[in-house]
């Protein structure tokens, strides 16, 4: 009983979980593969759908015009020319108010209580038609076109995207030999002032970004930075505090015997860091290049202030702009142009979250 | 430990020769990566931007020093005391929020069966890695009126349609939501911490006959306390930080009213639209204090409250 009830409990938590977590990522991609029709005519629609109807033996889709329960008329509007649905009761109304209309009837659709739908075919070509809303019919319909037609439109995407890429690659590059470095310096060998200094390392990492970005701007500004990537990778070839610390507290756990017999062999400090402890190290700086590239990856406030060109922007950068040219109208494609910027982060996920797990677990013992 | 430095032999080498082979330099050289760009990037900015927040500056022509001018009207900018406001009114819900709910979650994700642990993990912890510009996507659609499935979801309880993005009385709280959907990383820390708890901890207790309930008060939140500070001091950090969400949900002007702007973008408008970068400068050094003194409390009210198993 009590472990029925344990279970039924675990349940319940699990779904709401998933339901929080992934619920928001779901509905991206159901957007995502929606088509334009779909977009604009239907937005309470969960599932990427064409409505269909079968005529002449044919299914065929189609878009909705108007809709309306009976009894009613199917009239032409002669002004708009178009053809419109109108409750007799209207109809009979407007008769006696306004006998000047240019309204003519088409069809008597007769049936009390029965729903008609205006209808047209989807490619807007050919006649309107009536149809009982019962003789409608959902199709699952993916449109996979979109992400190809949002690349498109979010301009020139593989620049954007080689940008993003060569800033990742440098950050990571760079963090790689200069925190491995000085995270060596601090962790391995002894000298005086070291435990200040790391313990200042540590504090830097309380400076909020935005304190240091306008005198950065004009840094890179004097330096003819701003309008190429620089600003954002050549400072990263400097390590960062935080992967300091994390290939500090790796190297402190690596056995000091290592280094002492190595240096009794007549090994070079240097020689030590980069063939006996980096080796041992995989791990964590596999977790680095992670960190780092979803960092570099996923930045957005950097791009916006040193980017100044449209050619040297990120895809977080291209997306945003997107966002703000287009943003409210094309939901399919915002959404197609947005699982586009994060499918490699869903990648790396996939492939490497056992690090990327470990790794914030990591960081948060001290 | 700290004064590690081995006593240099006397062997009558020259002064030069021994510096240059002590271990002292030999750290120093191999903390230059760190060091240089610590100088460069970091303290050189630190000082400009203090000098440039005393100043009249618009990047182009020199900085023309003002005095205390900059703070003086930031006292009477009434924009910027409402963009400090929604600042502190959102650290001050989603720190909270931010403990509560990993918290919970981290303690429900270690009561299910050991096999779904990993995937209820990665369900939680996945979220915070979307880049943010993405997740400001997501919930521009979500929170949309006519797209957006969350007013539905609350119409099934009988509420009626919320204009997330728009309603100056919702707008912080479309904030708050989408940064709590990045609460994955301090789940994932809890949980590290909950698995480092002793089970024989809860065998003694159950054995005294504690409840679940008070099993919980009395040995989980306690050996959870280190985790949950470090989640108070990076909740800080990353609240007065905060900027792409409401920038992008809301725009440079913070929607109706300004309820949604806050200190962030305030400061990109002011310094990268109306070019008054001394005057953004003084705000991001009213906020950079703040922070400080915020921290400081902290560390003096609430850092006591910690349990260091070890030491």
């Amino acid at each position: 009983m009590k472990n029925s009830l344990q279970s039924i409990r675990s349940i319940l938590f699990a779904v709401m979980l998933v339901a929080i977590f992934m619920a928001p990522l779901v509905w991206m991609l159901l957007t995502a593969v929606k088509s334009p029709a779909q977009i604009n005519n239907r937005p309470k629609d969960i599932l990427p759908s064409q409505i269909v109807v079968e005529r002449n033996g044919l299914t065929e889709e189609i878009s909705i015009q108007a809709r309306i329960t009976g009894p009613a008329y199917r009239v032409f509007d002669e002004i708009n020319s178009v053809e419109a649905l109108i409750a007799k009761a209207d109809w009979e109304r407007m008769e006696e108010r306004q006998p000047d209309h240019k309204l003519s009837i088409r069809e008597d659709l007769t049936e009390k209580g029965t729903t008609y739908l205006l209808v047209k075919p989807a490619d807007g070509q050919g006649e309107t038609f009536v149809i009982l809303e019962s003789e409608l019919g959902h199709r699952p319909h993916v449109v996979l076109e979109n992400f190809p037609e949002a690349m498109e439109q979010i301009g020139d995407f593989k620049r954007y995207l080689w940008n993003t890429l060569f800033v990742c690659g440098m950050q990571i590059i760079g963090q790689l030999f200069a925190a491995s470095c000085a995270a060596y310096g601090f962790a391995v060998l002894e000298w005086r002032g070291r435990e200040k200094l790391f313990t200042l390392l540590l504090a830097t990492m309380m400076i909020p970004f935005p304190v240091l970005m306008i005198p950065l701007y004009d840094l890179f500004r004097s330096l003819g930075w701003l309008g190429s990537l620089k600003p954002l990778w050549v400072p990263a070839l400097f390590a960062s505090a935080f992967n300091v610390f994390l290939l500090r507290q790796f190297f402190l756990s690596l056995p000091k015997s290592l280094f002492e017999a190595a240096r009794l062999d007549g090994c070079s400090e240097l020689r030590i860091l980069w063939s006996i402890v980096l080796p041992l190290s995989k791990p964590v700086l596999t977790t680095i290049v992670l960190f780092q590239f979803l960092f570099a990856w996923n930045d957005f406030l950097g791009p916006l202030i040193f980017l100044t060109e449209k050619e040297d922007y990120t895809i977080s950068l291209a997306l945003q702009f997107f966002q703000s040219q287009h943003g409210g109208i094309d939901w399919n494609l915002l959404m197609a142009a947005s699982l586009i910027t994060a499918a490699p982060i869903i990648a790396v996920f996939f492939v490497a979250q056992r690090f990327l797990i470990g790794g914030i677990a990591m960081s948060g013992m001290k | 430990m700290g004064q590690a430095g081995r006593p240099v032999k006397e062997s009558g080498e020259p002064e030069v020769k021994r510096f240059l082979s002590s271990e002292s330099t030999m750290g120093l050289v191999f903390i230059l990566p760190w060091l240089l760009g610590f100088l460069i990037f970091m303290v050189a900015p630190l000082c400009a931007s203090f000098y440039y927040a005393f100043c009249d500056f618009d990047i182009v022509s020199d900085p023309i020093f003002v005095g205390l001018r900059n703070f003086h009207e930031l006292t009477m900018d009434k924009t910027f005391m409402k963009a400090l406001l929604n600042t502190f009114y959102f650290m001050g819900t989603f720190i909270p929020m931010l403990l509560v709910c990993s918290v919970l979650f981290a303690v429900g994700i270690e009561s299910c069966p050991k096999r779904w642990q990993g995937f209820l993990t990665s369900t939680v912890f996945f979220p915070s890695l979307v880049p943010v510009v993405a997740t400001s996507m997501i919930f521009l659609l979500l929170f949309n009126v006519e797209y957006g499935y969350l007013n539905r979801f609350l119409g099934l309880f009988g509420m009626s349609g919320i204009d997330w993005l728009a309603d100056p009385s919702f707008t912080k709280l479309s904030v708050l939501i989408g940064s709590l959907w990045g609460l994955g990383g301090a789940v994932v820390i809890n949980l590290a911490a909950l698995r480092e708890i002793p089970r024989t901890l809860y065998e003694a207790a159950e054995l005294d006959g504690a409840g679940p309930v008070s099993r919980f008060i009395h040995i989980t939140l306690p050996l959870l306390t280190p985790a949950l500070f470090f989640h108070i001091t990076m909740g800080l950090i990353a609240a007065i930080q905060l900027f792409a969400l409401p920038f992008i949900l809301y725009g440079p002007y913070g929607s109706t009213d300004r309820s949604a702007l806050f200190a962030i973008p305030y400061l990109y408008e002011t310094a990268f639209s109306f070019q008054e970068f001394g005057y953004a400068c003084a705000m991001a050094w009213v906020l950079f204090t703040c922070l400080i003194a915020i921290n400081g409390l902290v560390i003096f009210f609430i850092k006591p409250l910690v349990i260091y198993e070890r030491g």
